[in-house]
């Protein structure tokens, strides 16, 4: 049947180009939205997971940079550091503001920076110490905007120069900017107050241990083991975009199924006849289903093989017009994916099945 | 394989040898339709035809000729009656052993060639083959040296659409011998032929009686078909009017 199937499907080369380029644009579609999807998660969690520390402390009910807000007094160092097996205490100040670039206004997270391990990822231009007035930011926000070293931005009125280029600080939605911890403090309006406490714990501490010590010490704080705080970040991302991800690789898939489905009923329909001659000779019904099944795999495969460098493909081009455009493809991927296609075509070959099983082998006895 | 081996055997040589009578129709009746509206198309037939024999089923259209052959080939279902083909009940068998008896004990041969379009000839063969579980190799071996018998070497790799008609029938009967079935039905097998090409047919399903003793039943109001029948029914609307030798 395999014979049958492929020569059938050269018959119609156009319909099977068709076919092939429609699933190719459905796999590389939910290929790009899962590539962005795992893009956007690993570059938010990043930066979190360069900061420099072993548990996030925070006002209580607080539980991430985005949802809530933390406020907590500058003095509250001095209570950690005591708690016996904290190492080192620093203070971590940042928030989403809108800055205003050559008169447009624009979204940066700015992080007040009060050691070398809370600054940027990894820097690629000029300096990551910054002064009074100076400003270290991402280079996707370079690109997007077209900043380079030495020009400036304006944060809440305060002009600021831009120092450096760093990467590691997209988020998609916005990205990182770092600035000194006492300039970030003013330009939020927190004299005495800081968002987080960030706290090493020494050598043979344990985390739960430490934990357990803060918060019977500082009842009005919240502690978050350091993975745990970059899980409560990503939720900003699972929560909310990944059910509408869902809906969107459902259309795909969807599309997929209905191109596959369509190109092989049609040529179904169109080979009725034949397809009566066979079951007259004694083709099994169940041989005929192979037959069409096949069509509707070569037809998925196809695509998925097209598909899957078009997606890398299509993710360079569009981190080209939009480089805040994040994009990780993996091995997974491809192979849920491949899973995906062979769904998609054995699904599709249910309608021309259905055709097949109505076809009457008497067909073959007229002229 | 249960279509041939409860009733039949082979001989020393290898042929098959097939019981006596091959078909066997008891009072069988096809019906279309019901009450006011009922088309009887085969209208209480009893017939039987032993191993061998050359019937000719010759009638004019809607006589009810074809009705009958794919009553016996296994395509239908009779209303009435009963039908054995090869000691088989047809009525017992169900829908795929209805395909497998089809595939090993029927060979069909239509009036329009019916050759798949997309396949050349020796794929054609190379079908039957397959579908009875032949690995691709042997399938196409078999297929070609078949084609070969039939005078078709130089046509094996042409598409259906590249060959005369005289042509597409051979490579269709070759289809129909593929798996050496005991019984060949031919629907109206000169139809779609000029004379010359009509002639050649003729003898060549005579020479399958004659050479390889098969039993071969064809439907046609063609009259150059009736001199070489064993035996022939007469149709009309549905019944056996006459039975000649």
């Amino acid at each position: 049947m395999l014979l049958l199937a492929r020569k059938n499907l050269l018959v119609y080369k156009g319909r099977f180009f068709l076919a092939t380029s429609g699933v190719a644009c459905a796999v590389t579609l939910v290929l790009l939205l899962m590539g962005l999807y795992t893009g956007w998660r690993e570059q938010m969690a990043t930066y979190l997971r360069h900061v420099h520390t072993d548990l996030w402390v925070g006002q209580k009910g607080a539980s991430d940079l985005f949802h809530t807000l933390s406020l907590l007094p500058e003095s509250g160092v001095r209570l950690l550091q005591q708690v016996a097996g904290v190492a080192e205490v620093s203070a971590f100040v940042g928030r989403l503001m809108t800055c205003e670039v050559q008169g447009r206004h624009r979204h940066l997270f700015v992080v007040g920076v009060d050691a070398d391990h809370n600054g940027p990822v990894r820097l690629v231009e000029g300096r990551t110490t910054t002064q009074e007035g100076e400003i270290v930011i991402d280079r996707v926000f370079a690109r997007k905007e077209g900043l380079q070293i030495a020009d400036t931005l304006t944060v809440a009125g305060q002009p600021l120069r831009i120092v450096g280029i760093a990467e590691g600080g997209n988020v998609f939605l916005y990205q990182y900017a770092f600035v000194t911890l006492l300039q970030a403090q003013r330009l939020f309006g927190l004299d005495g107050y800081v968002n987080y406490f960030l706290v090493r714990l020494a050598p043979s501490a344990q985390a739960e241990e430490i934990t357990a010590r803060i918060t019977e010490a500082a009842p009005l704080v919240s502690v978050f083991a350091k993975e745990q705080f970059v899980a409560n970040n990503l939720s900003l991302t699972g929560d909310n975009f990944l059910p509408i991800l869902y809906v969107l690789e459902a259309i795909g898939l969807l599309i997929g199924t209905v191109v596959i489905g369509l190109t092989i009923s049609a040529m179904t329909i169109e080979r009725s006849a034949e397809y009566g001659v066979l079951k007259a000779l004694g083709a099994p019904d169940w041989t005929l289903y192979r037959t069409t099944s096949l069509q509707a795999l070569a037809c998925g495969l196809c695509g998925w093989l097209v598909g899957v460098p078009l997606s890398w493909s299509a993710a360079v081009l569009a981190q080209h017009f939009v480089p805040q455009f994040p994009f990780a493809s993996s091995l997974r991927h491809v192979l849920w994916m491949f899973g995906c296609t062979l769904a998609m075509s054995l699904v599709a070959a249910v309608l021309p099945a259905r055709r097949i099983a109505r076809i009457d082998p008497l067909i073959a006895f007229k002229g | 394989m249960m279509f041939r081996q409860p009733q039949q055997s082979r001989g020393a040589s290898g042929q098959q040898t097939v019981p006596s009578p091959l078909v066997e129709l008891t009072e069988v009746s096809k019906v279309y339709g019901r009450e006011e509206t009922a088309v009887r198309a085969v209208d209480r037939v009893t017939l039987t035809v032993s191993s061998g024999e050359f019937v000719l089923f010759f009638g004019p259209s809607g006589s009810g000729k074809t009705t009958l052959l794919s009553l016996i080939g296994g395509l239908l279902r009779p209303t009435h009656g009963t039908i054995r083909v090869a000691g088989i009940d047809l009525s017992r068998l169900s829908a795929p052993e209805l395909s497998r008896f089809r595939l090993h004990t029927v060979g069909f041969v239509f009036q329009s060639f019916q050759l798949l379009s997309a396949l050349t000839a020796r794929e054609n063969v190379e079908l039957v083959f397959r579908l009875a579980g032949y690995r691709a190799h042997a399938a196409r071996q078999r297929a070609e040296a078949l084609l070969v018998r039939f005078g078709l070497h130089h046509r094996l790799t042409h598409l259906p659409t590249d060959l005369s008609g005289g042509e597409q029938q051979r490579v269709a009967i070759a289809r129909a011998l593929a798996l050496s079935p005991p019984l060949l039905i031919a629907d109206e097998p000169t139809a779609h032929l000029d004379s010359a090409t009509a002639e050649e047919i003729i003898l060549l399903l005579r020479r399958l009686v004659d050479d390889d003793g098969r039993t071969v039943l064809v439907a046609s109001h063609d009259q150059r078909l009736v001199p070489v029948a064993s035996r022939l029914f007469r149709c009309q609307d549905g019944r056996i009017t006459a039975s000649e030798l």
